[in-house]
Formats: structure tokens, sequence, C-alpha cells
């Protein structure tokens, strides 16, 4: 039924409600002192150096995708831990089987020496 | 069922072989395997047995074309052996995601659940996305993964769309209960269920490639390794038209009127594009891409018989044409290799000259490809048309017919090729194995058009 939606959305109006207003009233509150400093990226309050589209090494990229498998496979973990009792035995056997699949992959891609950072 | 888990598990270790630092022992522990497995398979023979909530249905037909998929990739892996000689790294890989791309293949012939069949399809399609880019110093074989991946994810999305339009409107994921759902309406669909079986359809042939989506093949066959382009002619095709057999046979037979159309439609248009690019093409893997594009058609003709032996006649043809298939990307290899890393059909020539069997043999395939007997590519033929008359379809049979007569014209230029003289002949070197896989298909190709099998399915 369409009413059945109103609460969502009653939520997305306060959401993009407080946005706009935290927006426009810092717009219209706050002093404005414009410095070379406050202009600059700001960097962890260490001054900016150098240009950031250098190129750096593929392999970071490599290890960013890894940890996406692992940390996305880690997630199944999660709804398996609340409902442990329920599943029971054929739910840890199945948890068992996913993490010795899991585990063969991060096995191979040891061997495989993706971790390895400075071989060539 | 234990033959699934058993060459799924398999693939696993023919990845980790590749850490043992010998290449020997690779080709023949993926086959020693892969015979595992179809004894397996022809172990449940006659059984017919349900698993997981009956998403999957392992019967004679999905042994049937399991076991002729089994061959088919022993064929390729002995291939493997020479094609894989000069190559140094990653090895086992190329033949573990062969094996995965089976496994995938096997729910595709399996499946009675459309979530089983989306599996089944990604999980052919993801290894065959990095089988292509195999290569990869070669800008043709990354352009070949890229287009692929990209096209291949684009017609998953349409796919997956289907999928979700026809749950929305049947509320059932399974294609019996799809079927009966359907039959209420006397053909009268609701658009949401006709735009959702649309799209289901769109996104099958797309894999099959079919003439309106077939446009990424020709640039994929051509761009992949010669050893993937053959994999995915034979083994790719053969789950691909298995899945939409059973797409068809399960869940949408009879047809709705609109949809047996455009399937029509789509048949005679893979026919006669198929048939004029292929007429212009110079590259040899661009026109074996046509052509198959061409066979596309024939096997379509036969399913949309809708007859109940269509689906023999369907194993005939795809395991017939994959064992013509196999050794004519053998011979190019070894031809281009002599030509030094042409494609062109020019370096075929010169062929008869130095080794006139492997010509006589090439004649053969050649000629079981364009369907002229004694070949087993004419009985194969042979057997789609008569089903199709026997249905009433006269017009398209013989718009097929004539169809299949402009098509010696290109299978007959590359011989015309092979049987003119070079200028500059190179020697052509084919190692005992290859020789024995061209001989042993050459003689199959005929054998099976003299003694024509039909298996109950």
């Amino acid at each position: 039924m369409p009413q059945d939606y109103i609460p969502v959305l009653i939520q997305i109006l306060i959401a993009l409600g407080f946005v706009v207003t935290t927006m426009l009233a810092t717009h219209f509150l706050g002093p404005k002192r414009f410095s070379r400093a406050k202009l600059e990226n700001f960097e962890c309050g260490i001054e900016g150096m150098g240009n950031a589209r250098s190129p750096f090494s593929v392999k970071y990229f490599l290890i960013a995708i890894l940890f996406v498998l692992f940390d996305v496979e880690v997630i199944f973990m999660y709804p398996w831990a609340v409902n442990f009792k329920e599943l029971g035995k054929a739910g840890f056997l199945d948890m068992f089987l996913f993490m010795i699949l899991v585990l063969a992959g991060f096995i191979y891609i040891i061997l495989k020496g993706a971790f390895k950072w400075d071989r060539r | 069922m234990s033959a699934l888990i058993f060459i799924a598990i398999f693939g696993i270790i023919v990845l980790y072989l590749g850490f043992a630092n010998n290449k020997a022992i690779l080709a023949p522990a993926a086959i020693g395997g892969l015979l595992i497995t179809m004894a397996l398979s022809i172990k449940d023979w006659g059984v017919g047995s349900k698993y997981f909530h009956d998403m999957i249905v392992v019967d004679n037909f999905s042994i049937a074309f399991n076991v002729s998929m089994l061959i088919i990739t022993i064929l390729i892996f002995l291939f493997g052996v020479n094609y894989y000689k000069r190559m140094e790294h990653h090895v086992a890989e190329q033949y573990a995601l062969m094996i995965f791309a089976l496994t995938g293949a096997f729910l595709m012939t399996s499946y009675s659940n459309l979530i089983m069949l989306f599996l089944g399809i990604e999980i052919l399609s993801i290894p065959l996305y990095i089988l292509a880019g195999g290569k990869k110093s070669s800008y043709r074989s990354n352009e070949a993964s890229f287009k692929y991946f990209l096209l291949g994810s684009f017609s998953t999305a349409f796919f997956l769309f289907g999928i979700a339009l026809v749950y929305g409107a049947s509320s059932t994921f399974y294609l019996p209960e799809i079927n009966t759902y359907i039959a209420q309406f006397n053909g009268h669909l609701p658009p949401m269920l006709m735009v959702g079986l649309l799209f289901i359809l769109i996104g099958v042939s797309f894999k099959v490639a079919v003439a309106p989506f077939h446009f990424w093949s020709p640039d994929v066959y051509e761009g992949a390794p010669t050893l993937v382009t053959a994999f995915m002619a034979t083994v790719v095709k053969t789950a691909g038209f298995a899945a939409f057999y059973r797409l068809l046979g399960m869940g949408l037979l009879p047809l709705p009127a609109a949809l047996e159309k455009t399937l029509w439609v789509m048949t005679g248009l893979s026919l006669l594009v198929g048939n004029l690019a292929a007429l212009k093409q110079s590259n040899f893997k661009r026109l074996l891409a046509y052509s198959a594009i061409v066979h596309t058609g024939f096997m379509l003709l036969a399913m949309l018989s809708q007859h109940d032996s269509a689906g023999s006649v369907l194993l005939y043809y795809t395991f017939v044409y994959s064992l013509a298939t196999i050794p004519l990307f053998i011979i190019f290899i070894h031809m281009k290799r002599s030509a030094k890393g042409l494609e062109d059909l020019v370096i075929f020539r010169g062929l008869y000259k130095q080794k006139p069997w492997v010509a006589v043999f090439m004649t053969i395939l050649l000629m079981s490809l364009a369907g002229l007997p004694p070949t087993s590519g004419f009985m194969a033929k042979y057997q789609v048309f008569t089903l199709a008359i026997s249905q009433g379809y006269i017009a398209i049979t013989i718009f097929a017919i004539v169809m299949a007569i402009i098509g010696v014209y290109y299978y007959f230029y590359v011989l015309r090729e092979a049987f003119t003289d070079s200028d500059e002949p190179n020697p052509i070197l084919i190692p005992f194995l290859n020789a024995a896989l061209i001989v042993v298909c050459g003689i199959a190709v005929v054998l099976l058009g003299l003694f024509t099998f039909t298996i109950p399915i």
C-alpha cells in the first residue's frame, strides 16, 4: 500500500531538511574570513606538499581489492554469529565449509605472492 | 550431483597444483579429473534426482549434455598441452579457470530455478572474462576481455531485471510453477510478465550470441587466445543452448505468441546477419565467429520446433559442431605460428603442398560445418530441418536451407586458400599430439555422420 511508505518519506524529508538547515545556518551565521592557510586542502594538520595526482604502485590496488573481498566475506559471519544457537550443528558445518573455501583462496594468494611487496 | 561437487573442488586442486612448478603434470591431472567427473556423471544416468529444494534437477538431459561438454573439454585440454608449452607463468590458472567455467556450465544444464540459472551463467562467465584476457601483453586480448566483461555484465543486468519482473508477477523462481502461472492467462500475458520474460530471453540470447545480441562475439573471438576461443565456441555454446532449451522446455512452452514471433525473427536474423558478415571476413577467427552465429540460428530452429526430440537433436548438433570446430582451431594456430602471427585467410596458402593429409582433414571438417554429406554436419542439419518441417514451419526451413547453401561459399573460400600454392612457403610444424587430435576428430566427424545417435532425453 502506498501509505505504508509515509514513514520513509518523512525520514527522507528530515534528512534533507537537516542538511539544508545546517548549511544555510552556517552560511548566514558564521563570520567570513579568507586567508591563504584557510583555503588550502586540509591534510590532518600537516602542510600539504606536492601534487596528489602522482603515479603510485599498482600493488595498492591489489591489496585494496583483496581487502574488500575478505571484508565482505567477514560480513557473512555476523548473521551466523547472531543466530548461532538456532542454526545449530548444520549451520556450524555450513560455515566451516565456507571458511575452508575462503581460506583456500587466502592461502592461494599468499602462495602466489600477492603480499610480497618488493618482489618484481 | 556428486559430479558437480567433485568438479568444483577439483578446480581448486588444479589451482594448487600450479605451485608444484611442474607444467607437465597439469594437463594429465586435469584430464584425469575430468574423466572421474564423467564417471560420476554417468553413474547418475536414469536416476533423475533433485537437490536443494528442487532447485537443481539432475536428469538424463543434463547428464547427456554434461558428458558431451566433458568430452569436448578433454579435447581442448589435449590441445592445451602444446599450446601452453611456451607459457611460463599461470598455466595452472588457465586449466583451473576452464574447470570453474565447466562447473557453471553444469549448473546451466541442471537448473529448475531461475536463481540457479543466474548463478550458472555467472560462474561460467566470470572465468571467461579472465581467460579472454589471457595474453596480458596483447592489446587485442585486453580489448576482448574488457568488451566481453562490459557487455556481459550489461546483459546480466537485463537478465536479473527480467527475473525480478517475472518474480514480481508470478511470485516464484521455479520454472514449472512459472509455466503453470503463464498457462492460466491463455496467451494474453500481463505486461510485467511479458517484459520480464523478454529480458530473460535477452540475457540468455546474449550468452549464445543470437543475432541482435551478437556484436560482442567476433571481437571477443578474435582477441581471445585461440584455445579460449575454441572453448567459447564449443563448451560455452553447448552450455548456453542447454540452458536455453531448459528455459523453454520447462518454463515457457507453449510459447506466448508475441515471444514466439520475437524468437523466430531472431532465428532469421542470426542466419542472415551471420552469413552476410561471414562472406566479407578476411580474418579466420572472425569468420568462425560469424559462422558460429549462423549455427546458432540453426540450433534455434531446432529448439523452436517445440518437439520432444528437439533436445536430442540439439545435443547431436552441438557435439558435432564442437568436434569440427576444435581441430580447425588447432590447424589455424599452427598456420598462424608458421606465418609469424598473421591471422588472415592467406596464411592457409601452401597447406596442401606441405601437409596434404592436414588439407584433406580440413576439407572434411569444413564440409561438416557447411553441412555437406557424408559428414555429421549434414546429418545434424538434416535432423534440424526434418524436425522443423514435421512441425509445419516450411517457410523458415526453406530460408534456412538457402542460408546453409550460401554458407558453403565462405567455408570453401578457406579451402581454396589451403589448396593454393604459397609464394613464400614457411615450414609448418604440427606436433604429434595435435596431429592425432586432428585425425581423431576428423574421423569422428565422418563416423558420427554415418552412424547417427539419438539419446532419449
